[in-house]
């Protein structure tokens, strides 16, 4: 539980410096979309496997910073090549988020089925 | 107070490097979705404009090449129908007189071009514009720009100096023509146009310019909001037909019958 109030007291702050922040140009904030989603899927996967005992450092920091660099690679690929690559990337990270915080609910239903018992 | 002491103990166990660093990912992404939003928030008004702007400016190029065609397609249809009045004219006394008396009623319509010795007055908007707004520190866009009713005051002034017809940039005017302005661009026969105007009058050159040049007449009215005002006389110009269908959905002829 520990994990998840000092991730939450975390984003409230980067919620308080973000608005204090200037913004960027318009064209790179796909980039940093990407970015976003890509970092959002890791943090996700993490918790996800912390709750399986599974956590790898290594593989959460590795995973971090290489998606987004790749997603934010395959954005710009596809806009040299007119694909809309990043939608592809868009679709995995969501998927994968959806999945991990599958594994999270059901980690924690478990955990209350226990209680009860 | 065991369940507070277990508390402690729980907090100072639990936290080490790894919710450390999830921590620190927490921030960071929260901090870039904040900035990303806000440049979304900031922006989108903007981007969905312009975005609206593209969309609008690729329709409009092609209605035009849609225009262009049934032009095209017009243009053709009536030359067979001349062709034929022509063929019919030559065969028929009475059909001769009737294609007489139809010229003149398209003359008059203005549904057929005419050429004739006449003026065309040039409105540009002033190159000065930019140094004056550069100098006031503001760009009053009402004061140095063409107006409609700059065009309309010209082309009244030619009518009384007895102009017989008239086109502004190619446009044909009318009866039912309508000059109106849409923001930045004067719209005639439902057609924008942008500066620089030149309307072409057919008339006795020296009278409309000189009904032009009057002592406090509109030219030098309109020069005095810094307009480029160019005047030439030719010998001969030629103003294009009216190309749209004049249609009459109210207005019925009053026929006079003789008993």
């Amino acid at each position: 539980m520990m994990t998840f109030t000092l991730g939450l007291i975390c984003v409230i702050l980067g919620c308080v410096v973000g608005s204090f922040m200037p913004t960027i140009s318009y064209v790179y904030s796909k980039y940093l979309a990407i970015a976003i989603m890509a970092a959002l899927d890791s943090i996700i996967g993490a918790l996800s496997s912390t709750t399986q005992n599974k956590f790898d450092m290594s593989v959460f920091i590795s995973g971090f910073f290489v998606n987004a660099v790749i997603a934010i690679m395959f954005t710009m690929i596809g806009e040299n090549l007119n694909v809309d690559i990043y939608l592809a990337a868009i679709f995995v990270f969501v998927y994968r988020i959806f999945n991990n915080l599958a594994v999270i609910r059901r980690h924690f239903i478990g955990k209350v089925v226990e209680r009860k018992k | 107070m065991n369940s507070l002491e277990k508390m402690k103990k729980f907090n100072i166990r639990k936290i080490n490097s790894t919710q450390v660093i999830i921590c620190l990912i927490c921030f960071i992404i929260s901090l870039s979705v904040t900035i990303q939003a806000r440049t979304i928030n900031t922006s989108e008004s903007d981007i969905l404009r312009l975005k609206r702007e593209n969309e609008l400016r690729d329709e409009i190029a092609q209605w035009k090449e849609v225009y262009e065609v049934a032009n095209e397609k017009i243009a053709e249809q009536n030359k067979k129908i001349e062709d034929y009045r022509n063929a019919s004219a030559k065969t028929d006394d009475t059909v001769a007189l009737i294609k007489k008396e139809l010229d003149i009623a398209n003359l008059l319509a203005g549904v057929s071009a005419v050429k004739g010795p006449g003026i065309t007055v040039t409105l540009d908007d002033s190159a000065a514009i930019e140094k004056i707004a550069i100098d006031a520190g503001y760009y009053n866009n009402n004061v140095y720009i063409i107006h409609d009713t700059d065009i309309m005051s010209i082309m009244n002034e030619l009518s009384v100096a007895g102009a017989e017809a008239f086109s502004v940039n190619g446009q044909r005017i009318i009866s039912t023509s309508a000059i109106r302005c849409v923001g930045p661009l004067i719209q005639i026969n439902g057609i924008n146009l942008s500066a620089p105007f030149t309307i072409t009058a057919i008339g006795n050159p020296d009278t409309l310019v000189g009904s032009l040049n009057l002592r406090g007449g509109i030219i030098s009215e309109i020069k005095s909001a810094q307009i480029d005002v160019t005047i030439e006389k030719h010998e001969e110009v030629t103003i294009p037909a009216y190309d749209k269908i004049i249609e009459y959905k109210y207005a019925v002829p009053v026929v006079e019958v003789d008993k």
